[in-house]
């Protein structure tokens, strides 16, 4: 639908925005089954996607007709034979990683600081109470020192997370951009208070 | 000015909707080591990846340059082609990559244009190509800016779906379609003027 200036009004640009996004099964069919010029608009861009479509084999070209036989050849000549699949690399990439997770553990198990037990009588094969207590206690403080170590390394990552505050900085701008929408396209009559709309005997 | 030296004499590509079933079969033989399956893929397809190649650079040298180089990374990195994807989709990323990296250190596409259009004086050619000037293609060469004809060309002339679209220029779906939006209107607003 056209204003007295001759520009299409702006329901009529949502609408045809809308319905190129999220085609003909958008809720803007209402507004067109009562527009003559988005009728008219849609109709004449139907007819611009088929003469598009109609156009291709005008503006098509053969190529050269030994193109295909040189490019082949091309490809015989200078390009090695194509690689069989990724499993190798991955196979190799999971048996490096294993290695090194087991070095890793090989290590950490040197490292642990164990309490130093008293010489036991090997005779017996009985684990003493007291050195499962200190057991316990070795691997508590070693819990403790690593949750010391990673949790606030943590917070302070997530924290520091770019893509967290490029999601916020994206929340402002979409506050921003609605509240100017809001501000320059909703009608004056829907700005009223809800008091002054909803009651007939005012008016 | 963009323009094509050559009119077309015929339906020349292939039809949009290839069977993927072929392509399938014809990777696997060539990935068994069976070159003639790859002379296959490089007949059936050439004519397609040629033109879009065309129709980024003007240059049919270059294009033909470009096709080449497209189909040996093709080759090369054949094993690396998802099989649930469109194989000519694939081809035509390849192509606009090695496309781009072709002009990157040298012209742009535009200066290319120019230098090709000087390049040929004879009266006929030029008669030829004041008759292509008429054309809807022609025509959208002349108004839409590189990104807008690109994604025109794919949907509708190399018939893509809005996924491959998007994927093949580097973009989201979204972004795709209001490219879309904007050309066809560009173009409805110049048919209406004319």
């Amino acid at each position: 639908m056209n204003n007295s200036t001759g520009k299409t009004r702006f329901t009529c640009r949502v609408v045809r925005l809308k319905t190129a996004l999220a085609g003909r099964a958008s809720n803007a069919t209402g507004h067109v089954a009562n527009c003559p010029e988005c009728q008219a608009y849609f109709r004449t861009d139907e007819i611009l996607v088929t003469s598009l479509r109609r156009a291709t084999a005008q503006e098509t070209q053969r190529p050269s007709a030994d193109l295909a036989a040189k490019i082949a050849l091309a490809v015989r000549q200078s390009a090695p034979a194509p690689r069989r699949s990724h499993r190798p690399v991955a196979l190799s990439l999971f048996a490096g990683a294993t290695a090194a997770l087991a070095m890793a553990f090989f290590v950490v198990r040197e490292n642990l600081p164990i309490r130093p037990t008293a010489p036991k009588n090997h005779a017996t094969s009985e684990i003493s109470s007291s050195d499962m207590a200190g057991l316990v206690s070795d691997v508590d403080q070693l819990r403790i020192r690593f949750m010391n170590s990673v949790e606030p390394t943590a917070t302070k990552l997530a924290a520091q997370n770019p893509l967290t505050q490029e999601l916020k900085s994206v929340q402002a701008d979409a506050r921003s951009a609605l509240g100017f929408l809001a501000l320059n396209f909703i009608p004056s009559d829907t700005l009223q208070s809800p008091s002054a709309r909803t009651d007939p005997k005012r008016s | 000015m963009p323009l094509l030296p050559q009119p077309a004499t015929g339906e020349i590509l292939p039809a949009p909707s290839s069977d993927f079933s072929v392509d399938a079969r014809l990777i696997a033989d060539c990935l068994r080591g069976e070159m003639r399956a790859f002379d296959e893929i490089v007949h059936l397809h050439t004519p397609r990846i040629f033109n879009y190649v065309l129709h980024m650079t003007r240059h049919r040298q270059d294009a033909e340059d470009v096709t080449q180089q497209t189909f040996i990374k093709a080759y090369t990195h054949l094993a690396s082609f998802d099989p649930t994807r469109s194989f000519i989709a694939w081809l035509l990323t390849i192509a606009r990559r090695t496309a781009l990296n072709h002009f990157r250190s040298a012209k742009n596409f535009e200066q290319v244009a120019e230098e090709t259009a000087t390049q040929d004086p004879t009266p006929d050619r030029q008669l030829e190509k004041r008759d292509q000037l008429d054309t809807l293609w022609a025509q959208a060469r002349r108004v839409l800016s590189d990104r807008e004809f690109e994604i025109l060309w794919l949907r509708y002339a190399e018939d893509m779906s809005l996924e491959d679209t998007a994927r093949i220029a580097g973009i989201t779906q979204t972004h795709t379609k209001i490219i879309a939006f904007r050309a066809r209107q560009r173009l409805m607003k110049l048919q209406s003027q004319s």
